[in-house]
C-alpha cells in the first residue's frame, strides 16, 4: 500500500486504554491514524495534543488527516466517567464537564465525519453499558452515554444516504484506569472489594480486555460491517442482556 | 488476540436451514474460512450437493422440529468431527397473512420452527458445549423480532423472532460462566427464497428502500461479517447481544 492509498482514521482518546488498542489495530491493518489526546503517544502517524471538547482540536485533526489522504473513519473514544457522586451531591459544573468530554466531543467528531468523510466511511462512537441503564453514583456519565447513543442513531439516519455509517460500541467494565477510578468511587477504603464485587456481578465473571473492545470497534469501522448502521453493539460479557 | 482475529480454521459449525438462502451462503462462507460445516435441512438433495462443493462438510437431512432428527444431527456431527464449536440456528419459515386470516395452527407451526426448534437445538448442543467449556451459538432473529411491520403482516413470525431475541439473552445469562456465548443477528431484508415475493415486486423493493435509512435492502454476503465476528473469538467478551444488520432500519 502506498502512503496515499492508506485509509485515514481519526481516533480520539488515543493515548491509552481502549483508544490505544484501536490505534494499534488500525496501524497493523495499514491505516494512517491521527490520534487525539491530552497527552501525546508515538503510536499514530500524526498526533494532536488537545482537548476533544474544543472545536480547534478537531480542526487540527482534520488538517492533519487531509495531509495523509482521504478521511474514512472517526472513532470517538475519548471519554471520562466523572467524580462518582450521587446526583443530589453533584455540582452542575461537574455535570457539564462530563457531558462535554463525552457528548460534545462525540458531536464534534461525528459532525466532522458527516461533513468530510468519503463515501464508504464510518463513525464509531464509544458509548458504555452506562448508556443503556442507570448506574448509581455516575448520573452525569449515564446521561452522557445515553446521549451518545441518541446522537449515534440520529447521525446514522442522516449519514446513510451519503454512505457514511454511524454505530456505537457499548463496552462493559473494561480493564483500564477508568474501572480503577470507578472502584475507588464505590469503595474508597477498599477498591479491591468493589472491583471483585463488579467482577462477580458480570455474567461472564470477568472484565473485558481492551483488545476485545477494540476488535468490535475496528469491525464496525471497516467494510465487513457494510450494512450495519445505527446499531449499539454491547461488548459486556452479557451484562445488559441479564 | 494475535493473528487472524476472525479465525475459524478447523472449527466445527452446524448450520441449520443450509439448503437455501442465507443458510447456504453462511455455509459457503464458513467453509471458505476453513471451518468444517455440518449442513442441516429437510431438502436432502440440496445440502448433499452443497456438501460436495465444500472441502470438508457433512450433510444431514433434518427437520428441526423433530427431536429425533435433531438427536441424529448432533450425533452425526459428533461421530464425524468429535465436537461442535459453533451452532448457527438459521432454519426458519414465514407465513405472511393478516391476523384475521392467520390460523392458530399456522401460528403454532411458525413458532415451532423459528422458536421452539432454536431452543431445542441450543439446549441439546449448548449443553455439550457447556460441558466442554467452550462454544458459540448464533441465532438468526430478524428486525421483525424487534419492531412491528404491518405492511408485511405475519404475527407468527414477529412473535417467534421476538422470542428468539429474548431466548438469546436468557441462554447467554445462564451459560455466561460456562464458556458458551449466545448471540443473535437481526437481519433487515435480504434476497432469499423467503423474500422472493418482496424483492420480485418493484413495489416491495421500493417499500424496503423507503423504510431503510441506507435506502436499500441487504446484499448477498452482507451478513457474513456479523456471523464471522460472533462465531469467532473476535467476540470473546460478547454475549447476549442482538446485532442488527439492517441498514439502520431499527435505529429509526
Ligand atoms: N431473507 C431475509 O430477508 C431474512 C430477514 C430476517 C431474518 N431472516 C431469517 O433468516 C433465516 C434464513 O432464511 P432465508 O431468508 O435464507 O429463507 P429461505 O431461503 O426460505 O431458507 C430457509 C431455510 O430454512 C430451512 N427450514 C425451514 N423449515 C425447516 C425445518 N422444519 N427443518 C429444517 N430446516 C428448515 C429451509 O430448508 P428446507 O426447506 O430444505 O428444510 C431453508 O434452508 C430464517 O430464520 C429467516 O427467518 C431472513
Ligand atoms: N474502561 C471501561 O470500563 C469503560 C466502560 C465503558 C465505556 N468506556 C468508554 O471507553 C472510552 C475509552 O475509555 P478507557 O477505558 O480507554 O479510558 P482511559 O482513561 O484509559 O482512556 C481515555 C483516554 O481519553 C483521553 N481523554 C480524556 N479526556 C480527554 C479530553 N478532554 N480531550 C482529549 N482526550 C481526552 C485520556 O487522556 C485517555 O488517554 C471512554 O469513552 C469510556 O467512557 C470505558
Amino acid at each position: 500500500m502506498t502512503e496515499t492509498a492508506r485509509p485515514v482514521a481519526i481516533v480520539s482518546g488515543a493515548a491509552r486504554g481502549i483508544g490505544a488498542s484501536v490505534v494499534e489495530r488500525l496501524v497493523a491493518a495499514g491505516w494512517s491514524v491521527v490520534g487525539i489526546d491530552l497527552d501525546t503517544a508515538e503510536s499514530a502517524a500524526a498526533w494532536v495534543e488537545g482537548d476533544v471538547t474544543r472545536e480547534d482540536t478537531w480542526q487540527r485533526a482534520r488538517d492533519l488527516a487531509a495531509d495523509l489522504g482521504a478521511l474514512r473513519v472517526v472513532v470517538n473514544n475519548a471519554g471520562a466517567q466523572g467524580a462518582g457522586a450521587r446526583i443530589a451531591d453533584t455540582e452542575v459544573e461537574d455535570f457539564g464537564r462530563v457531558m462535554d468530554v463525552n457528548v460534545r466531543s462525540a458531536f464534534l467528531g461525528t459532525r466532522l465525519a458527516l461533513r468530510h468523510a468519503e463515501p464508504g466511511g464510518a463513525v464509531v462512537n464509544v458509548a458504555s453499558n452506562a448508556g443503556l441503564r442507570g448506574i448509581p453514583r455516575f448520573g452525569p456519565y449515564a446521561a452522557a452515554k445515553h446521549a451518545v447513543i441518541g446522537l449515534t442513531r440520529t447521525a446514522a439516519l442522516e449519514g446513510a444516504r451519503q454512505q457514511v455509517r454511524v454505530n456505537a460500541v457499548a463496552p462493559g467494565p473494561t480493564d483500564t484506569r477508568i474501572m480503577q477510578a470507578v472502584a475507588r468511587a464505590f469503595d474508597a477504603d477498599s477498591p479491591e472489594t468493589a472491583m471483585s464485587r463488579m467482577t462477580r456481578a458480570n455474567p461472564m465473571g470477568r472484565f473485558a480486555q481492551v483488545d476485545e473492545v477494540s476488535a468490535a470497534i475496528t469491525w464496525l469501522a471497516g467494510p465487513d460491517s457494510a450494512y450495519v448502521n445505527g446499531c449499539v453493539l454491547s461488548v459486556d460479557g452479557g451484562l445488559t442482556a441479564a | 488476540m494475535e493473528g487472524n482475529l476472525f479465525d475459524l480454521e478447523g472449527r466445527v459449525v452446524v448450520v441449520t436451514g443450509a439448503s437455501s438462502g442465507l443458510g447456504a451462503q453462511f455455509a459457503r462462507r464458513l467453509a471458505g474460512e476453513g471451518a468444517r460445516v455440518v449442513l442441516a435441512a429437510r431438502r436432502r438433495d440440496r445440502i448433499e450437493a452443497l456438501a460436495e462443493e465444500l472441502p470438508d462438510a457433512l450433510a444431514v437431512e433434518c427437520d428441526v422440529t423433530s427431536e429425533d432428527d435433531c438427536a441424529r444431527l448432533t450425533q452425526a456431527a459428533l461421530d464425524r468431527y468429535g465436537a461442535i464449536d459453533v451452532l448457527v440456528n438459521n432454519a426458519g419459515v414465514s407465513k405472511p397473512a393478516r391476523v384475521e386470516d392467520e390460523t392458530v395452527a399456522d401460528f403454532r407451526q411458525v413458532v415451532e420452527v423459528n422458536l421452539v426448534a432454536t431452543y431445542s437445538l441450543s439446549r441439546r448442543i449448548g449443553t455439550l458445549m457447556a460441558e466442554r467449556g467452550q462454544g458459540s451459538i448464533v441465532n438468526i432473529a430478524s428486525v421483525v423480532g424487534m419492531v412491528g411491520l404491518g405492511r408485511m403482516p405475519q404475527a407468527s413470525y414477529a412473535a417467534s423472532k421476538a422470542g428468539v431475541v429474548n431466548l438469546t439473552r436468557e441462554l447467554a445469562a445462564q451459560w455466561a460462566r460456562s464458556g458458551v456465548r449466545v448471540n443473535a443477528i437481526a437481519p433487515g431484508f435480504f434476497p432469499s427464497e423467503m423474500t422472493e415475493g418482496l424483492f420480485g415486486d418493484p413495489k416491495g423493493e421500493a417499500w424496503v428502500a423507503k423504510l431503510t435509512p441506507m435506502g436499500r435492502g441487504g446484499r448477498d454476503g452482507e451478513l457474513d461479517g456479523a456471523l464471522l465476528y460472533l462465531a469467532s473469538d473476535a467476540s470473546s467478551y460478547v454475549t447476549g447481544v442482538v446485532l442488527p444488520v439492517d441498514g439502520g432500519w431499527t435505529a429509526v
